[in-house]
């Protein structure tokens, strides 16, 4: 048996088609690097296809390596695949990258910020890369400086933050330009759980706001709490595409980390 | 182009030059020391003898040109050392997430980098001209040596880019900048190596600055048809540096 083809069939529900009603279309998108011999080649991404309804909090499983971050490195800008097309908002990502930067923001794995710089010059800094207005930056850096919980530090030196608090600004930097769609990269990562289930609440309600959200993990009861479908990756490749609660169903299992362990665990066991 | 967005860069700039202590001593304080402490020990020595247009010139003198070059090509050191940790905090792939251009970002990077030298200069003029330099220099020759520090720090930015493409970390890339600096310093700079190796000063970017320095200060005008190459070729080698630079480090 073809266990690749046989996950493949029973784990991917895409859900929506390709239509108007999607913010993302992910089309056999490839990512390969090219290693100085040939066994040194890497399939980093290998024919990856999904689709992201507006609105929708879309979580992108997997293991270390698996290709998560590159698919969302594609989608952003920051590699050009190797093969396939992806329509962001509305725009092919590799003819019409300018427009995507327009739209989207970027929470990456590292936290991404000027140590030099306070946390509210950050904001400001990034805010104006976005070209927006001194007034409408103020208003919206103090909205999320309050709801984070990080105003009172916010004219200290980022250099000065705590791991949490610097993951936190991370966030809100990604936040300042009411971006339509948000690709959060193990957001909560070095967060200790009670920044996390704060932050798992602030992300909820950016959903709320009709935003569309790409959001990876290591965090399986993350995935599970918040996402309204997971994809999960392994070895390049999308293993399996559904709801939670239907993955759960489908593999019998009792949470979504029991699917995640059934799919990759099988998958390593099997040598695929 | 958007000039909020070549404005936002270059403020940010500034503010790591003046935040990061390192920055600021090897930008704009280090040469300013190393003046005061050649004013004071070789200001009264004449063992050079005179300038190249007879005048009697001290050892001190003699070296004040080279040192404004001196202060440029560490520029090298504290740009490749900023990238690179600006590459490590991995703001350079979120800003390149964000609608900004590498057009707005090189011309936000040129303008800091414009005002620094003019910052740099100033400071080793006035430091220089306390510890005993005597020029005969019109406003005009003090304007010329400003347009030489902006083309040498273009040029050291240049380099800088080159070293951040090499160097791993920031760390490294502080220590792979005396890569370009060390021959500068020697043969295009304040130290006198005797006439063999002026050939290889030819090689230098800094030694066309020093030796147009040298001429603004000391020479009889600005009609020195010399300056003028020095001009020249300053400016082409930093083009091409600065090119070759911002090509290596984007790819």
């Amino acid at each position: 048996m073809n266990l690749l083809e046989d996950v493949s069939k029973e784990d991917i529900n895409s859900g929506a088609g390709i239509d108007s009603s999607n913010s993302i279309e992910v089309k056999d998108l490839k990512k390969h690097f090219k290693g100085k011999k040939s066994f040194d080649d890497v399939k980093a991404v290998d024919g990856i296809s999904f689709s992201v309804k507006k609105g929708e909090l879309f979580g992108l499983l997997g293991p270390n390596g698996a290709g998560k971050t590159t698919t969302i490195n594609m989608l952003c800008g920051l590699l050009k695949p190797t093969e396939g097309s992806a329509i962001v908002g509305g725009y092919d990502i590799n003819e019409n990258l300018g427009k995507v930067k327009g739209l989207i923001s970027v929470c990456p794995q590292e936290a991404a910020v000027f140590p030099f710089l306070s946390g509210r010059e950050n904001i400001e800094y990034f805010g104006n890369l976005h070209l927006m207005k001194k007034e409408r930056i103020n208003k919206r850096a103090d909205e999320l400086l309050n709801l984070l919980g990080l105003f009172d530090a916010s004219k200290r030196k980022a250099k000065g933050y705590s791991g949490g608090m610097l993951r936190q600004l991370n966030l809100i930097v990604a936040l300042i330009n009411e971006p339509n769609i948000l690709f959060l990269d193990e957001p909560t990562v070095g967060m200790d759980a009670r920044v996390r289930r704060k932050t798992w609440e602030f992300i909820g309600s950016i959903k709320d706001q009709n935003k569309t959200i790409i959001l990876t993990t290591h965090y399986i009861e993350e995935a599970e709490a918040l996402c309204d479908r997971v994809g999960i990756v392994d070895f390049g490749k999308l293993v399996a595409l559904d709801t939670p609660k239907n993955l759960m169903q489908k593999h019998d299992a009792k949470n979504l980390e029991e699917v995640f362990l059934k799919i990759t665990g099988r998958r390593i066991l099997e040598g695929i | 182009m958007k000039s909020q967005r070549i404005l936002t860069v270059f403020k940010m700039e500034m503010k790591k030059l003046i935040r990061t202590p390192m920055y600021l001593f090897f930008s704009l304080f280090f040469v300013a020391m190393l003046v005061i402490i050649l004013g004071f020990s070789l200001g009264n020595l004449h063992g050079w003898g005179p300038d190249a247009y007879g005048n009697p010139r001290s050892i001190f003198e003699h070296m004040v040109p080279g040192l404004f070059a001196y202060a440029g090509i560490m520029t090298i050191f504290t740009f490749a050392s900023a990238i690179t940790a600006d590459r490590d905090h991995g703001v350079q792939r979120r800003m390149k997430t964000t609608p900004i251009t590498s057009g707005e970002v090189i011309i936000g990077q040129m303008l800091s980098y414009t005002i620094i030298p003019i910052i740099q200069t100033a400071i080793i003029l006035v430091t220089s001209l306390l510890m005993g330099f005597r020029p005969n220099i019109s406003v005009l020759g003090i304007l010329m040596i400003f347009v030489f520090m902006i083309f040498l720090s273009f040029c050291s930015v240049g380099l800088g880019l080159i070293t951040a493409t090499v160097a791993k970390d920031a760390r490294a890339a502080g220590s792979l900048a005396f890569i370009f600096i060390v021959p500068q310093q020697l043969f295009g700079s304040f130290i006198y190596m005797g006439e063999a190796t002026k050939v290889i000063g030819y090689f230098m970017p800094s030694q066309y600055v020093t030796e147009a320095i040298y001429r603004i200060s000391y020479g009889p005008n600005l009609t020195d048809v010399f300056i003028w190459i020095d001009l020249l070729m300053i400016v082409v080698i930093s083009a091409v540096i600065y090119v070759i630079g911002v090509k290596l480090y984007d790819r």
